[in-house]
């Protein structure tokens, strides 16, 4: 490539977002959001700290139970397919570890901030309503076709995009787990998280070869049951 | 889809209009004065390409187009940038 291109493309990768106005930035865009909300039959879709659907599926999980045997079924097959399927992945060099702290604190991306931002405001705060979509769910699209990808966006570095896709594939089992929770992980279900899985895994996998191929990182970390397991607490159920 | 002039005249503010906090603006505004210039979809493929380190593989799902789509515009996007970039400009 021309030199005048490459130094235009490292002075433009240069341009940051400092970490005020990153806060800033979401700040208003959360506010935004709020302040004009998607409607449903006159209802708004979200509230400033939940979402409609999240209170409604703490309350479908707190109104059924599932037994013990149940519950140690369905995490057994979660972990013996994770076993099965390791996804490992490398830490990135010490001095690039501040990365993953946040991407607000990343160099600015233009495309992805600005289809986030035209994203969550264009659709009218759809993407937020989704983000706890479950597959069966009409925002479950929404959620793995759009919010995910865009978060897969927001993630710059081989080191966190590889990450990213871990993430991933751990909120996949984590659905599966809620479902078979609340008795609704029936075929179809089942079906549409395990193609997903599948796609998502050798996703993760690719990504890692990447990072074997280009030597980097230091440190390899499996996505053991324990993480498929801290993850799935992470929902709070 | 919706520009983000569009979204500011609707009231979306997003905030980064403030202190230069010892960066080059003048350098940073060039830059982005310059991509502005590039069409879409050629500016997307050039700044996910370039900017974000996308692999054209990686663009073409994100975007939903063929990966050969994909690599036509990058090398039409090249063009135009290359095209507005004064010669031996280093930016």
């Amino acid at each position: 490539m021309e030199k005048r291109l490459e130094a235009f493309f490292a002075a433009a990768r240069g341009i940051r977002l400092t970490a005020g106005e990153s806060l800033r930035l979401k700040d208003n865009l959360d506010r935004f959001v709020a302040k004009t909300p998607v409607r449903v039959r006159g209802e708004a879709c979200h509230s400033a700290d939940m979402n409609r659907s999240e209170i409604e599926f703490k309350a479908s999980v707190e109104a059924l139970r599932v037994t013990p045997e149940e519950d140690r079924a369905m995490e057994n097959a979660i972990f013996a397919f994770v076993k099965a399927h390791p996804v490992r992945l490398k830490e990135g060099e010490e001095e690039e570890r501040w990365m993953d702290f946040s991407w607000l604190l990343q160099p600015m991306r233009f495309m992805a901030v600005t289809a986030s931002a035209v994203l969550l405001v264009g659709a009218g705060g759809v993407a937020y309503a989704s983000a706890s979509a479950l597959p069966g769910d009409a925002l479950y699209s929404v959620k793995v076709n759009v919010n995910e990808e865009i978060e897969g966006l927001l993630q710059w570095s081989p080191e966190s995009r590889a990450q990213w896709r871990a993430r991933r594939v751990a909120r996949r089992l984590a659905e599966a787990q809620a479902l078979a929770e609340v008795g609704q992980l029936d075929d179809v279900r089942a079906n549409s998280i395990a193609r997903l899985l599948e796609r998502q895994m050798n996703d993760a996998q690719g990504g890692l070869k990447q990072l074997e191929d280009a030597g980097a990182g230091v440190a390899a970390v499996t996505l053991s049951a324990e993480a498929v397991r801290r993850s799935i607490a992470g929902l709070g159920l | 889809m919706a520009s983000l002039e569009t979204l500011r005249e609707d009231g979306f503010d997003p905030g980064v209009e403030d202190e230069a906090l010892g960066r080059d603006v003048i350098a940073e505004e060039n830059v982005l004065n310059v991509l502005k210039d590039v069409e879409e979809p050629y500016r997307t493929a050039v700044v996910m390409r370039f900017i974000e380190g996308l692999e054209p593989r990686e663009i073409a799902e994100a975007l939903g187009e063929s990966a050969n789509v994909v690599s036509v515009r990058i090398t039409r996007g090249l063009k135009k940038l290359s095209s507005l970039l004064p010669d031996g400009e280093e930016t």
